[in-house]
């Protein structure tokens, strides 16, 4: 066996127990179930009161665009926070001394974890959306652009919760930065109002972030799923994909050297 | 009554002491979480600049209410952050400390953690009532007086859903989570929903008097309602109370051998 199908191996069973540890924490999955259903019954709620008008966008597509979002922001979990744990425990010493690097394998395994999660937000927010506006706004053939703009979301905002994870190198809690970034996701990144409703000079300032190919880019699906219109979401999150890899491996490698040589 | 102040002051004081142990990472989590609210508060301001009017609310509402919710949980937090991990000491057995002391367990335990950031919570309050929420000086004493009533209640009602696990120790990752649903209610105007779920949250559920009513109270400048959020804050914290010492007697310990010192 060689050395690269190791360490895929390695991977896909790292990736195989978190799907394994999320479906096994049913309490967990069912408080994250409940706790999504409220955003999207109060942003619900709210869209069906606003004065819409000529605003080229209806209550019911915007339901279904918040139920994107939220499933997509609900996914990952809070990772950063179990790398901070590691860090600040000293889990990550023994994890250290394995083949397969820490921050590789705590990807993979966050990632089954939230493959897991995503899957059931997604059919259980499709049925409350339907449910709630009782339509279903995008068309069978679209459907798996759209699951696959959803997992990509997710993915990239684990990305990101990893680098702010390993801060904890050098700020002893990432927990303040967690905060400003989730906040600056909701408002760049649309998580309530797509970014078409903003003035223009904000719209424009939130496409060119990786935030918008984190919710705006995959929600937008819902309000118009053209091939060209999924074409270019795909294009932009694997973009911003291949940045944010590029950002983990430099962050995650400066942070182990610190921690081998200073510690926590 | 003195002796009992004196005991909560010093409890109060330790906790914050302990809390900003670390008083860089403390002050840097405080601003950071002012700051937090700031930003947050941009998606309503976006909103109200494409849609003036949610039935009857503008940006200076909701800024209101943002403020109020920011204020109590921020006093919650810095107060009596040990709320959040009351079902993890009855599940561990970590409540036997608060139970071997000659006072009731409730405020050592309440006030076991203080979190910094909670004060970032409370300073991002007056900038939300003042400034964005245009109102003036002459408003902060009402201001403060019913968010700290909203504070009690929403404590309150965490509590009370942290007890659930005396009787139900498997509920303890939803007990643990409840915070957030609370939390995710309140920053939102209640007044878009329909009556059913206005009733809920007036009753079963009652995070109205969280930031719901104590906005109305000052939009209307409606003396009962004010009356309302204190008399909710009684009422429940007395519930709390009472809830939490029926489950004290399910209490099994987890003979737990710890040194406080």
């Amino acid at each position: 066996m060689s050395e690269t199908s190791r360490t895929f191996g390695a991977i896909a069973a790292f990736a195989w127990l978190g799907w394994r540890e999320a479906a096994s924490d049913r309490f967990g999955l069912f408080g994250r179930l409940l706790l999504f259903s409220l955003p999207v019954l109060i942003f619900g709620a709210i869209w069906r009161a606003t004065p819409l008008g000529d605003s080229g966008h209806d209550a019911e597509r915007l339901t279904w665009y918040v139920v994107t979002t939220e499933a997509i922001i609900f996914a990952p979990g809070w990772v950063f926070s179990e790398i901070e744990e590691d860090i600040r425990s000293g889990a990550i010493e023994a994890a250290l001394t394995r083949p397969l690097s820490y921050g590789l394998a705590r990807i993979a395994e966050e990632i089954g974890g939230t493959l897991l999660r995503l899957s059931c937000l997604g059919v259980y927010g499709g049925i409350l959306a339907w449910l709630a506006t009782g339509i279903v706004p995008i068309s069978s053939t679209a459907m798996p652009a759209l699951a696959l703009a959803m997992t990509l979301g997710a993915l990239l905002a684990l990305l990101f919760q990893v680098v702010i994870g390993f801060l904890t190198v050098w700020l002893g809690t990432p927990a303040p930065v967690y905060w400003i970034w989730q906040k600056v996701i909701f408002v760049l990144g649309g998580l309530f109002i797509p970014l078409t409703l903003y003035p223009a000079w904000m719209h424009q300032i939130g496409i060119a972030t990786p935030f918008a190919a984190i919710l705006y880019h995959p929600a937008s699906l819902v309000l118009d799923a053209r091939p060209a219109a999924i074409a270019a979401v795909l294009g932009w999150q694997l973009l911003w994909f291949a940045f944010a890899a590029f950002v983990v491996v430099a962050v995650a490698t400066a942070a182990t050297r610190r921690f081998v040589r200073e510690g926590a | 009554m003195h002796q009992a102040l004196g005991y909560l002051g010093a409890l109060l004081a330790t906790n914050l002491k302990a809390g900003f142990a670390k008083p860089g990472a403390a002050v840097f989590q405080l601003v950071l979480m002012c700051l937090n609210n700031l930003v947050f508060f941009i998606v309503w301001a976006l909103y109200f600049d494409r849609f003036p009017d949610l039935r009857g609310w503008g940006r200076a509402d909701v800024a209101l209410l943002y403020g109020i919710t920011a204020f109590a949980f921020g006093l919650a937090m810095a107060v009596g952050g040990g709320v959040r991990d009351v079902a993890r000491a009855i599940n561990d057995g970590s409540l036997d400390v608060h139970l071997g002391r000659p006072r009731h367990p409730l405020p050592s335990l309440l006030m076991s953690r203080s979190i910094p950031s909670g004060i970032g919570d409370m300073l991002s309050a007056p900038v939300l009532w003042l400034w964005l929420g245009d109102r003036g000086l002459a408003d902060l004493p009402l201001l403060v007086l019913l968010s700290t009533a909203a504070g009690i209640v929403m404590m309150s009602i965490i509590l009370i859903a942290q007890c659930a696990v005396f009787w139900w120790p498997a509920l303890l990752r939803l007990a643990e989570q409840f915070w957030e649903v609370v939390i995710i209610i309140s920053v939102y105007p209640q007044h878009v929903f329909g009556a059913g779920i206005r009733l809920v949250l007036l009753t079963l559920l009652p995070i109205a008097f969280v930031s719901q009513l104590p906005v109305e109270a000052i939009r209307e400048a409606d003396a009962m309602k004010v009356l309302a959020v204190i008399a909710a804050a009684i009422l429940y914290g007395a519930l709390a109370v009472v809830i939490f010492d029926r489950g004290l007697r399910h209490y099994a310990s987890g003979n737990r051998l710890v040194v406080n010192r």
